[in-house]
């Protein structure tokens, strides 16, 4: 059975580096609340959520 | 999302309470509510809108039953509440909304609506889900809706061709329904924050770390260098103390010595003293022995004196009064005692007789020298007997203050020949230039200990400025990396952006082709469905030539309803599909297609339709799929309606 294209789109950002593909479903479910109508400071929270990825990264990663 | 119940009340004409259950069976799909024109269909179709989305009701007036508001006294409240209970993946969801209303005089004032999302635990407890609209628009979003309940008389509108229009209609669905602003919008928000990382990062300066990090290294360096020799001034003090402490001891010893040699000297000062006293003495004792002779005419002395009074007494020596004394004092008629004297009285009278008796001066005077000379002469003798015997004993004390000396001399020099016989001098000078040392070394180390301070006052300053700095570089490399994470997702994001947007297209194109295939009797006539990359439909006719503009209504229709069964099939969007007089523009052959497809084509199917649209034809289709059914039984006489379930 094909897949819907809400599964498509998690598959696409499991395919993803596992932090990039963190990082861009953070931001779109962020988006898809935006849409709803729960307005949150998606750039402030996206930003914490690089910030708090930057600070898991090992040390040496750049 | 399937409907399992609607409880309504006094929702426009349903007045009271009134319940009805929703077919959600796989088998049984499909609820159907009919009734003539203005029975309610649309009512019980806009409580669903209403209650879920508060939506939908825009153009239907009043909602508040009249018969409620009739009914109620003037000022008193009416309930108005419609609930719609359903299940979405597999867990219950009950949403309430419910508007107070209080009457006054003819009309009502509405005070607003409260909506509630409850969903219901395995274990049968509730939670209230805050904020209530939040969630329901996580279930079914919002902007959704439209095309899963809608108006069937106006939905052939979504596929219609308005002149110069790109098909707005079609393409708002497919965004909506597949969510692609929240994609573009992600992209957006990760180019924004590349941009803000750049921004942020060109603000960061790195070399003044390594400035500070050679200016920390030279304090460092001086540090230790200052920190070395006050170690050896450390080290150096009490060996110089020490060797001050031995010259001091030994000047100690030395300063002794010069005492004794000091009492040395002075008891040879009192011995040649003495010695000299002595020599003196000696010198005295022999002058006086040289005069020893006078002692010898003491006695003669004697003598001769004794024999000068005894011949004074008898008047063989002049004894009396000086001649010219006696003529003195009768010259000036005044007594030796000084009482006057007058001529002829008798005290003038025994002094004339005086003259008579007195002796010359010369013979006077002559003996009275010699006896002068004899009486000096004894009393010289008596003298120098008396000096002897003192000069004698005086020298018998010199004698023996002599041999005192000569003991403590003696005791002294023995003393002084046991002493070290250093030279002061040099000791001195050794130690006024070790205690320089000493104070140099004290003072190096003072100043070393103030150099010290300001090094560690500066190294401190230094520290704190060079971890300002580190600081910021490691924001740097914090915001390089924050940056790169950014980039790599806004890449990501838009290479899944523009997959993701063509998968879509040739997904929703095929599964509207596929529904379409199904619902159209026409299905050779049409050669295909295509949506071009900005998301535009059109239908192509044998000829491959577009042919939308010249699709009847129910075409419309159809096309619409292939569009929406594909997408909600291509999207995962587990949405009932809810329609009201869905069939009404619908040819015999069309309606047959859709009773027998519809319900396959979504999760649940909720038909409100005329008692025309549920013929036997539509029956005939939908009825093994049928699982509830329901007249809406209109009451000429309250104007209310009343939902009758049908067997």
């Amino acid at each position: 059975m094909a897949l819907t294209m809400k599964e498509r789109l998690d598959e696409m950002i499991q395919s993803l580096e596992p932090e990039v593909g963190a990082l861009v479903k953070f931001v779109i479910d962020k988006e898809k609340d935006n849409m709803n109508e729960r307005y949150a400071r998606v750039k402030d929270d996206i930003r914490k959520h690089i910030d708090k990825a930057v600070s898991d990264q090992p040390k040496g990663v750049k | 999302m399937k409907i399992e119940y609607i409880r309504v009340q006094n929702f426009r004409q349903y007045y009271g309470e009134q319940e009805a259950e929703f077919a959600t069976t796989a088998e049984r799909n499909v609820t159907v509510f009919h009734g003539l024109n203005g029975a309610g269909k649309t009512s019980l179709f806009s409580a669903i809108n209403w209650c879920l989305y508060e939506a939908g009701t825009e153009d239907i007036g009043e909602l508040v039953s009249k018969e409620a508001i009739s009914r109620a006294a003037n000022g008193e409240s009416i309930t108005t509440c419609v609930e719609v209970g359903f299940i979405n993946v597999a867990t219950r969801f009950i949403a309430t909304r419910t508007m107070t209303s209080r009457k006054s005089g003819s009309a009502v004032v509405h005070s607003g609506t409260k909506f509630t999302l409850t969903r219901t635990k395995a274990s049968g407890d509730s939670q209230l889900m805050e904020p209530a609209k939040y969630y329901m628009n996580l279930l079914m979003p919002a902007n959704i809706r439209p095309y899963f309940f809608f108006d069937g008389e106006k939905m052939d509108g979504l596929m219609r061709v308005e002149k110069g229009s790109k098909n707005p209609q079609v393409k708002e669905a497919i965004r909506n329904i597949m969510q692609l602003p929240a994609i573009e919008k992600a992209q957006e928000d990760l180019t924004a924050i590349v941009a803000e990382y750049r921004r942020l990062i060109k603000n960061q300066g790195s070399a003044q770390v390594q400035e500070l990090s050679t200016k920390l290294d030279t304090w460092v360096a001086k540090k230790a260098h200052f920190q070395e020799r006050q170690d050896t001034i450390r080290t150096e003090l009490p060996v110089v103390r020490e060797q001050i402490q031995d010259l001091e001891d030994k000047l100690r010893g030395l300063r002794g010595s010069q005492e004794l040699q000091r009492r040395v000297d002075q008891l040879q000062a009192q011995w040649d003293s003495l010695g000299r006293q002595e020599e003196n003495t000696v010198t005295q004792i022999q002058r006086l022995a040289n005069r020893a002779y006078v002692g010898l005419l003491s006695d003669m002395a004697v003598k001769a004196l004794a024999l000068l009074d005894e011949k004074r007494e008898k008047g063989e020596v002049p004894s009396g009064i000086r001649e010219q004394l006696v003529k003195d004092l009768l010259h000036q008629l005044r007594c030796i005692c000084g009482r006057s004297l007058e001529e002829g009285d008798d005290a003038y009278r025994h002094l004339s007789s005086l003259l008579k008796s007195s002796t010359s001066n010369q013979l006077a005077s002559e003996v009275t020298k010699q006896g002068g000379a004899i009486r000096a002469l004894s009393t010289l003798a008596q003298s120098n007997a008396q000096s002897l015997s003192a000069l004698t004993k005086t020298h018998t004390e010199i004698r023996a203050n002599q041999d005192r000396l000569d003991t403590e001399l003696k005791h002294a020099r023995e003393e002084l020949r046991g002493v070290p016989q250093d030279n002061i001098g040099g000791l001195e000078r050794q130690r006024a230039e070790f205690q320089r040392r000493y104070d140099r070394l004290l003072n190096d180390q003072g100043v070393i200990t103030s150099e010290l301070s300001n090094i560690n006052r500066y190294m401190e300053i230094v520290i704190r400025e060079k971890e300002a700095a580190q600081a910021k570089e490691e924001k740097l490399d914090t915001l390089t990396r924050s940056e790169s994470l950014a980039v790599r997702a806004a890449t990501a994001v838009t290479t899944l952006k523009d997959q993701f947007f063509e998968e879509t297209r040739v997904q929703v194109q095929a599964a509207t082709r596929a529904v379409f295939d199904k619902l159209a009797w026409k299905q050779d006539h049409f050669q295909g469905i295509n949506i071009d990359s900005d998301f535009r439909l059109e239908v192509m006719d044998r000829w491959n030539m577009t042919t939308r503009q010249e699709l009847s209504a129910g075409e419309r229709q159809i096309l619409s309803l292939s569009f929406i069964c594909g997408m909600a099939q291509v999207s995962g969007e587990e949405a009932p599909l809810v329609m009201d007089t869905p069939f009404g523009r619908l040819s015999g052959n069309h309606l047959a297609a859709v009773a027998e497809n519809l319900p396959t084509l979504t999760p649940q199917l909720v038909l409100f339709v005329t008692d025309r649209e549920w013929d036997a034809s539509s029956q005939q289709g939908l009825g093994p799929r049928t699982g509830r059914q329901y007249k809406l039984d209109f009451d000429r006489q309250t104007g209310c309606t009343t939902i009758k379930e049908m067997d």
